[in-house]
């Protein structure tokens, strides 16, 4: 396996949030379209059995990594600032990674300070839509009566980019740059055909993870399925959250529902206590049997997660 | 690996102001008019705070504690609008207004438009609906469902080619699945993929205008020999919108991706019908089949009216004439027509068109072949001769050169603006220096205040420590030092048998079992009291002196 770091440029508004495990969704489907189903099928073998062929982070502000969620006492207590303004704090820039963790709290950065002028990294913002009669020019029941969605505007300028572990013997480097480059065009998540989630890959460069030295424990980058694997206890803090995970592109459209069995996920920014696995992710495949749909039982989500190899001792503070 | 995406750029340049509703306007609460150049400034709670003084901000803030009715609507209106100078340096980018709208705006800011006859006040919240913006840099934005709802009409139009509805009772959602042969997923629009579009215009001249939206009829109804007005005309109903000006050539970019699926199985219940695969030269054909019909009928109808303002209409003329014509029927680009006001007949189909014409109050609705009115832009409500339609773009895919004539007339011939919009930012500018300038000085003084009164605390904690190591005779001898000095500070001469002499007199009295390091010490300062009031030689004092002495 080996890590790239990808960049990206947004070049529209977005729906929905650049996370691991549906940029995989969609990286899937991107697969199938340009290079045909036998080739995701092939590719998908052995997903759930801890060979998958690529784990992807979730999209960071660029040289910029999540601050881990660990409890206060691992950090080393910042002299003058309230509780919510640390709370904040939860943007390491990859420069300090080699640094103690205890020390990172310090070095973070708020949204603000990376948004600079615009005081923050996005605008939310609602749009409205409506369907007009073809016939009668006027707007009423049936398709899309008037209704809202909700965008996300980043600001000018910021680039996002996220980790991509590949097996790149079982997928080249140039057909997944593709793949992300056709996910830009058509449009990632929510509305992607009607303006939303359009991005240009900026940037895909071959570059490893970054690690401390005498690792302990290991920081996810994306939602991650740690059940049953064993981690120490101790030194694993995470926060849950539940994926209302739902099908893509044409699946939407097949006999059924289109919407997958809830997963319970940690969510990004976990830490966990193991020692760093060579392959550079952690976690499981989840689904390939049914469990995870019933309209396409060989259905699979992301468990996984690459993670970056730290070094967490909280007596240092005590 | 197979070919199955196909990306397309489209720059979209506007040939007719555009209007996208974003749900939001200004209001007098968050704009202002400068009256000597009609510029509107908008403006954020932030920027009216940075740009109130405190004794203004407390003002404002009286009015908005205020009973919340309309009277204090119209006091905040007024409140703005008294002190727009002080704003415009915080306020956003300047919007030039129609000629009308300024004067609009004099005349009704901060004042009641109408008393009823139950004590009701009707006020004008002289609102300007916003067009579709960018919430992080405020740039105007052609929204990717605006630009395929355009799309799929001119679509549906070329597959129904004319037919009528062949069942009276089919509904909107029926009949368009009918004729695109499939259902929500099967639907060929979702093989259209299409991206918003950014602002890409210049910076130098300004993106919108606010404009009148004025109601025409389009064909002339004499009744008794009088010329009939639209009802909307006759009650003087108009709207103010800001609308994005047609002066920018290729004024956004924006992209269109289409799935090509022959790599998939083909299975008509997946899939949406081969047959509406499009391709971006059929889509554009579709298109122009479409609208530019409806551009000329629609320019035809307008001109015997004599609507049309004559250089636009003449320039739009001569553009058509020349290459424009040819690119748009070699499919190269392609006609739209979007945003608000686009009329009736841009979103209804031929054959199947029965447009629901609203009648008067209480009265039902008539279903007609066309509508009786148009919407315009204008300058002035009363303007009947310098109209522009609404909404007209040119969309040019992946254009490989520039259309001369047409970036010409839309870039050279508008220098004024370049000029009214160099000359705001100059006056912004400006204004904003000399805020900066207040609120440098402001901090200057609060600054040297604040060392002030810093000095002040430290002089008082000296005084106190010196005084804390003093014994009572000290602290008294001190005392009438501290009087001696105030006396000399002030220059108050003063004479035997003044107030300082006699404290000092009381003072000797109790000093009879003073320690005589204490008696010594007050011997000096009375030494000084009586040089300063002039009684060295005074026999009394002298006298009084002895007690002092050792």
């Amino acid at each position: 396996m080996q890590s790239f770091c990808v960049t990206l440029r947004p070049l529209s508004a977005f729906a929905t949030p650049l996370k691991g495990d549906t940029l995989f969704g969609q990286l899937c489907w991107a697969i199938r379209n340009r290079l045909g189903e036998a080739y995701l099928t092939e590719l998908l073998d052995g997903y759930t059995d801890g060979k998958p062929f690529a784990v992807v982070s979730d999209a960071f502000p660029e040289h910029y990594l999540p601050l881990p969620k660990l409890p206060g006492s691992f950090y080393q207590a910042i002299a003058g600032e309230d509780r919510k303004a640390v709370k904040k704090r939860c943007w390491l820039p990859e420069t300090e990674i080699e640094k103690p963790v205890s020390e990172w709290l310090g070095l973070a950065r708020n949204a603000s300070e990376l948004a600079g002028e615009y005081s923050k990294l996005s605008e939310k913002h609602p749009q409205s839509h409506n369907t007009i009669d073809r016939r009668t020019n006027t707007t009423g029941e049936g398709g899309f009566a008037p209704y809202s969605i909700e965008q996300e505007w980043f600001i000018p300028g910021l680039k996002w980019s996220f980790y991509l572990v590949l097996d790149s013997g079982r997928l080249s480097a140039e057909d997944c740059e593709q793949c992300l480059a056709d996910i830009g065009n058509i449009g990632f998540g929510r509305d992607a055909s009607i303006g939303l989630g359009k991005f240009a890959v900026e940037d895909f460069q071959a570059r490893p993870l970054p690690t401390q030295d005498n690792a302990n424990a290991c920081l996810t980058l994306a939602p991650c399925a740690p059940q049953g694997l064993g981690f120490d206890g101790r030194l694993s803090f995470y926060q849950l959250f539940t994926r209302f995970g739902r099908h893509g592109d044409i699946a939407v459209h097949q006999e059924g529902k289109p919407f997958k069995n809830p997963v319970l996920l940690a969510q990004t920014a976990a830490v966990f206590g193991t020692n760093p696995p060579e392959s550079g992710f952690i976690g499981q495949g989840i689904g390939g049997n049914g469990e995870l749909s019933k309209t396409l039982s060989a259905t699979v989500h992301q468990g996984y997660a690459p993670v970056i190899a730290i070094n967490v001792n909280s007596k240092e503070c005590s | 690996m197979t070919h199955f995406l196909n990306h397309y750029t489209l720059k979209y340049t506007p040939l007719s102001p555009l209007h996208i509703g974003a749900d939001e306007s200004y209001e007098p609460g968050n704009y202002v008019i400068d009256d000597e150049a009609g510029a509107l400034y908008g403006f954020d709670s932030q920027a009216a705070l940075a740009g109130l003084s405190e004794n203004e901000r407390q003002q404002l803030l009286a009015i908005v504690n205020g009973k919340p009715d309309d009277t204090m609507l119209t006091k905040v209106q007024a409140f703005f609008h008294n002190h727009r100078e002080k704003l415009l340096a915080f306020a956003k980018q300047p919007i030039p207004t129609a000629s009308g709208i300024k004067s609009l705006y004099q005349k009704r800011i901060g004042k009641t438009a109408q008393h009823e006859g139950n004590g009701r006040r009707i006020i004008n919240k002289l609102e300007i609906e916003r067009t579709f913006y960018n919430p992080v840099d405020a740039t105007p934005l052609l929204p990717g469902s605006s630009i395929k709802g355009a799309i799929r009409t001119a679509l549906l139009d070329a597959i129904n080619d004319g037919e009528r509805l062949k069942d009276r009772r089919e509904r909107n959602q029926q009949f368009q699945q009918r004729l695109l042969a499939g259902n929500f997923h099967t639907d060929p629009m979702r093989l259209i993929s299409i991206g918003d579009a950014a602002w890409q215009g210049s910076v130098d001249k300004p993106a919108c205008q606010v404009r009148f939206a004025v109601n025409r009829k389009r064909k002339p109804v004499v009744k008794n020999g009088q010329l009939i007005k639209s009802q909307a005309e006759t009650r003087e109903l108009y709207q103010l919108l800001e609308c994005i000006a047609p002066n920018h050539y290729q004024g956004f970019t924006g992209s269109l991706t289409l799935h090509d699926t022959q790599s998939i199985a083909q299975d008509d219940r997946k899939l949406p019908k081969q047959r509406f695969h499009w391709t971006i030269k059929e889509i554009a054909k579709a298109c122009n089949g479409f609208y530019m019909e409806l551009f000329w009928r629609e320019l035809n109808a307008m001109k015997e009216r004599h609507y049309l303002k004559s250089d636009w209409l003449n320039q739009i003329e001569q553009l058509m004439e020349n290459d424009l014509l040819k690119r748009l029927n070699d499919g190269e680009a392609f006609m739209l027509r979007i945003g608000r006001h686009s009329g009736a007949e841009a979103l209804t189909l031929g054959g199947v068109r029965s447009i629901k014409i609203m009648q008067g109050r209480g009265e039902k609705p008539k279903w007609e072949k066309e509508p009786k009115t148009w919407w315009l832009v204008a300058d002035d409500i009363a303007d009947h001769k310098s109209l522009l339609p609404f909404g007209w773009v040119l969309v040019e895919i992946d254009p490989q050169s520039h259309d001369t004539q047409l970036q010409n007339w839309l870039e050279k011939s508008h220098g004024d603006l370049t000029e009214w919009m160099l000359q705001q930012l100059d006056k912004q500018n400006r204004l904003k220096q000399q805020a900066e300038l207040r609120l440098r000085k402001k901090q200057e003084q609060k600054e040297v205040e604040r060392q002030q009164a810093e000095a002040l605390r430290v002089k008082q904690q000296e005084e106190e420590r010196r005084r804390a190591s003093m014994t009572p005779e000290q602290l008294q001898i001190d005392a009438l030092r501290q009087k001696l000095q105030q006396k000399q500070a002030s220059n108050l001469r003063e004479q035997i048998g003044g107030p300082l002499y006699g404290d000092m007199r009381e003072l000797i009295k109790q000093t009879e079992a003073w320690p005589a390091g204490a008696k010594s010490e007050l011997l000096d300062v009375a030494k000084d009291v009586l040089a300063f009031i002039g009684a060295n030689g005074n026999k009394k004092a002298k006298e009084l002196l002895k007690a002092l002495q050792p």
